[in-house]
């Protein structure tokens, strides 16, 4: 609520209408004139006497805005109230229950929504005369719609979360999963177009009052501007003062609505932190003979949060001949991804690349933590996709839902090559699917239309396009089966001897590198704790996290030996760092760890360690 | 002994609408066979592992033994009583009985609950107790899962990270003290280092509880780890059952022996040869004849396509859906 309040908009607007409510509240109590009295003589201009002046009866502006405050805020909230609670129940249950009564249900909203207010009011009117109760109603009845129709597509959502199957196979009644589980969670929505049916509320119950529709008897805003429009000339404080009211009213409300929205909904939030990045650094170009396709020194990568400042990749560093393939290995958060991301120079608003240098085939991508440009090109541009590609981790929401996967492989192409034609990368294309073991009569095919295996393959095609020297395998498994993940892992495999492809393929599970890589990194906290040979590592393991590592794997071979867990949480780069980062969950801390940062030891070719005790770790 | 579960020719099928038009001319809906038939004994403590790919049936077997679905045909019981056709108050009992722990954890707590409200939950739906009992009951679960109530009672999901949602999940299966979890591969979408945690827990946890647990996963490893008995699946169809070690070290099933296959190795010096599947697994809408895993077995032959294998004893509480179930058992050419 206190981080809500924090908003300058929401914070505004909640001031001016606290401040109406409070005028509103206390209107029978102030120093004010009776609103209908005729005591003053009329068209008396603002002054001493009378704040605002007096209308042409004589009556007492300032007063009657007061008094009109009330009716307004009146008619917003038990309108606006009346129309979400319709919304809220009817949606919820038509969305909730389906069948049928989602039929009926969704057809009554739809009629509702062809009735316009002033119509309704109208026949109101006629039926059963003027009165602020009746304008209330028709306001409700036309605009309840707008909220069950929120409702619906929230409940909709929400009813087929796992916590509500779980409340269900506990054995909850439909009533109380909606009442305990779905609607708290679908009604911010309601609650953010609420405030703005309020404004909405006010300015039809004024528009009503000014074509003289409205209660007769009532001090509205409304009947106001009605009456102050025909002494315009004469008196425009009639008029002008009433309008300001609702104009700042109206406007409060609605920067409320999209403050609400903005705190109520995360996915805004998130992007409203920007970290600020380095401008390019320009480069001439000089090529030099057998280099790494690879090289990444000492680079560093921060995400900016409201709380804190995340050191997601602290200090890597790197090299990776061309043609070789290293694993990257570590929990979430340990900032393997972020990395991925990083060597690519892809990356989310609020992360900026701190320092380092990263040089692909001899060129430098990074200088110093700053984007190089070559020939006023920025370097990684030149090589993105082409020269170094990626394989993105979940294949579903990489792929466009819309395009089948051959018009979207097309598009890639010509992206990059916009010279060769459609035929060429046609060809190329059904080439590529021979390569990864596709069928060419479903190139044609919609995502949905293949299996989670067949798109991570159109994923690796996606991937190869270009003949890339260099990829970048993000998870490229892991939300498929074992016998899939094995197919993928052996595809991607032969197709690095065949095509003489480098690899970097980031995981979580050390199971995975073990077949598919000749090095492995292992990450934590931002930095790389160990990097060996494969066999090496899984031989003598030197880091205590990764001895964690490796004793947490199940096997189908071998005997059947008790894994151990690793207990507590990863720790979280941020802020002054004192000795080790594994030292709160490491089994052989002592007290050099907690005070001291390790050093980087060198425990055999290739070999290296971050720790204290290295040599005695196993 | 009565068994805890028995199903008889258990099978769950939904109708495939044939959309508007279809249905206004009359043509006849398509069948999706998603358990087709399956027989299946648990006994009480026993933790038995349901081991498939996806679209395996072996989720919506999970679903039918918690009666989240209703059987289509053929016989359940629960502790010798039938629960196939339980609805009303007799269905609420059941569930008191039998829990469930999902796949996802970041999606299987309410996110506005607290923690202990979570917990406590099934114990205000089935009306055990007043409030200061259920939390006492709910403190006592989370203390169970090795989480200190006093640290995490009052927080709320979106604090944890996916391991202590998942106990927080374990905690609120519990708090009912069940004869039977069902647990929907628990660990898949938890980090490796974080998955034996959870899995020694749960292991500690039937030790002390004799829970059984029906474990549905897609990895032999993690089926290794945690049963005592596994059941293969395959479109809808169990095709091999036995004892874990047994069945792992001496496939009786060709599918079997691709599942221990794909496994990879990291023991040093171990190698394995990496099988060539030929395709996708197929769909259950289009149920293959004969044996309906000839189209992707590496040993099928006439035989397999044209007559559905019988169940061949391979010892005691062991058989395979194999017509060659002998051969298969004794060729070592997958598992080296």
């Amino acid at each position: 609520m206190r981080q809500v309040l924090r908003r300058p908009a929401i914070a505004l607007s909640a001031c001016v209408l606290a401040f109406a409510l409070a005028v509103a509240l206390a209107a029978p109590w102030l120093p004010l004139p009776d609103p209908t009295a005729m005591a003053a003589s009329p068209y008396e201009p603002p002054g001493a006497q009378h704040l605002l002046g007096t209308d042409n009866f004589g009556r007492d502006i300032l007063s009657r805005l007061v008094w009109g405050t009330r009716l307004a805020l009146m008619v917003a909230i038990v309108s606006s109230l009346i129309s979400s609670l319709l919304g809220i129940v009817l949606g919820s249950l038509s969305g909730y229950f389906g069948g049928w009564v989602d039929g009926i249900a969704s057809r009554t909203f739809d009629v509702f929504l062809l009735i316009p207010t002033f119509f309704l009011v109208l026949l109101i009117v006629a039926l059963f005369g003027s009165g602020i109760q009746y304008t209330m109603l028709a306001i409700a009845l036309t605009t309840w719609p707008r909220s069950a129709r929120i409702m619906r597509s929230q409940v909709l959502t929400l009813k087929s979360r796992v916590y509500v199957q779980a409340a269900l196979s506990a054995g909850a009644s439909h009533s109380r999963v909606l009442a305990r589980h779905i609607v708290p969670n679908g009604l911010a929505p309601i609650v953010t177009d609420g405030t703005i049916l309020m404004g909405l509320a006010i300015l039809t119950e004024a528009g009503l009052s000014f074509l003289g529709l409205g209660d007769q008897n009532a001090t509205s805003w409304g009947r106001m501007i009605f009456e102050g429009q025909r002494h315009l000339r004469l008196a425009p404080w009639m008029s002008i003062f009433p309008g300001l009211a609702l104009l700042i009213l109206v406007a409060a409300l609605n920067l409320l609505g999209d403050g609400l929205n903005q705190a109520l909904n995360p996915q805004l939030q998130r992007q409203s932190l920007r970290a600020k990045r380095h401008e390019p650094v320009d480069r001439v170009h000089a090529p030099q003979a057998a280099v790494p396709i690879l090289d990444v020194r000492d680079l560093r990568m921060e995400y900016r949060l409201e709380a804190a400042t995340i050191r997601a990749v602290d200090g890597v560093s790197f090299s990776l001949s061309a043609g070789g393939s290293l694993g990257i290995v570590g929990e979430s958060g340990c900032g393997k991804s972020s990395m991925g991301a990083a060597l690519l120079q892809v990356m989310a608003p609020n992360a900026a690349i701190t320092g380092g240098d990263v040089a692909f085939a001899g060129r430098p991508m990074l200088a110093d933590g700053r984007p190089v440009r070559i020939d006023g090109v920025e370097a990684i541009r030149a090589i993105r996709w082409t020269r170094l590609s990626t394989i993105f981790q979940s294949a579903i929401n990489a792929l466009n839902p819309v395009m089948n996967v051959q018009q979207q492989l097309i598009e890639a192409y010509l992206l990059h090559r916009p010279e060769a034609g459609r035929a060429a990368a046609l060809a190329r294309i059904g080439d590529l699917f021979d390569v990864i073991g596709i069928p060419r009569r479903r190139m044609a095919s919609y995502p949905h239309e293949l299996s989670g295996g067949m798109r991570q393959r159109v994923m690796i095609a996606l991937s190869l396009l270009h003949e890339p020297e260099l990829v970048i395998a993000d998870e490229p498994t892991t939300a498929l089966d074992v016998l899939i993940q094995d197919q993928i892992l052996g595809e991607i495999d032969a197709l690095r001897r065949r095509l003489g492809l480098a690899l970097i393929l980031i995981t979580h599970d050390m199971g995975i590198v073990a077949e598919s890589c000749e090095r492995v990194a292992v990450m934590y906290a931002g930095e790389i704790v160990e990097l060996a040979p494969t066999e090496r590592i899984f031989e003598r393991p030197g880091h205590p996290y990764t001895q964690a590592l490796i004793a947490s794997l199940p096997t189908v071979s071998g005997p059947r030996r008790v894994l151990s867990a690793l207990p507590g949480e990863p720790f979280v780069p941020a802020g002054d760092i004192v000795g080790c980062r594994f030292a709160p969950r490491c089994r052989m801390a002592a007290d050099i760890c907690r005070s001291t940062v390790p050093p980087r030891v060198k425990t055999g070719e290739g070999h290296e360690v971050l720790c204290h005790f290295a040599e005695a770790a196993r | 002994m009565t068994p805890l579960i028995e199903a008889r020719a258990l099978s769950k099928h939904y109708a495939l609408g044939r959309g508007w038009l279809g249905s206004l001319l009359g043509i006849g809906t398509e069948t999706l066979r998603a358990v087709d038939g399956i027989d299946l004994i648990m006994k009480p403590g026993e933790i038995l592992a349901l081991v498939g790919e996806s679209g395996s049936g072996k989720t919506t077997t999970g679903k039918l033994i918690t009666r989240q679905e209703q059987p289509s045909g053929g016989t359940l019981r629960f502790d010798g009583s039938d629960i196939a056709d339980l609805s009303g108050a007799a269905l609420k009992a059941y569930r008191r009985r039998v829990q469930m722990i999902f796949q996802n954890p970041f999606e299987s707590l309410d996110p506005r609950h607290r923690v202990i409200h979570t917990v406590a939950e099934p114990l205000a739906i089935h009306g055990i107790g007043n409030a200061r009992e259920r939390r006492d009951r709910a403190e006592a679960a989370l203390a169970r899962v090795e989480l200190p109530p006093a640290r995490f009672a009052e927080r709320y999901p979106a604090d944890l990270s996916g391991g202590q949602l998942q106990r927080v999940s374990i905690a609120r299966a519990l708090v009912l003290e069940p004869k039977l979890i069902v647990a929907d591969e628990p660990v898949s979408m938890l980090d490796v280092s974080v998955r034996s945690g959870v899995m020694n827990l749960m292991l500690a946890l039937r030790d002390r509880t004799e829970v059984a647990y029906l474990y549905i996963t897609h990895d032999l490893a993690v089926a290794r780890y945690m049963s005592g008995r596994i059941a293969v699946m395959y479109l809808g169809a169990i095709v091999e059952e036995g004892p874990t070690e047994d069945l792992i070290a001496r496939a009786g099933h060709p599918y079997t022996q691709l599942l221990v296959a794909a496994v990879p190795e990291h023991r040093p010096g171990a190698r394995r040869r990496r099988i060539r599947l030929a395709g996708d697994a197929a769909s259950v809408q289009v149920l293959p004849s004969g044996c309906r895993f000839h189209p992707r077995c590496p040993l099928a032959t006439d035989l397999c396509k044209t007559t559905a294998p019988p169940k061949v004893s391979l010892g005691a509480d062991r058989w395979s859906a194999c017509h060659y179930a002998g051969d298969v058992v004794a060729r070592e050419a997958l598992t080296p």
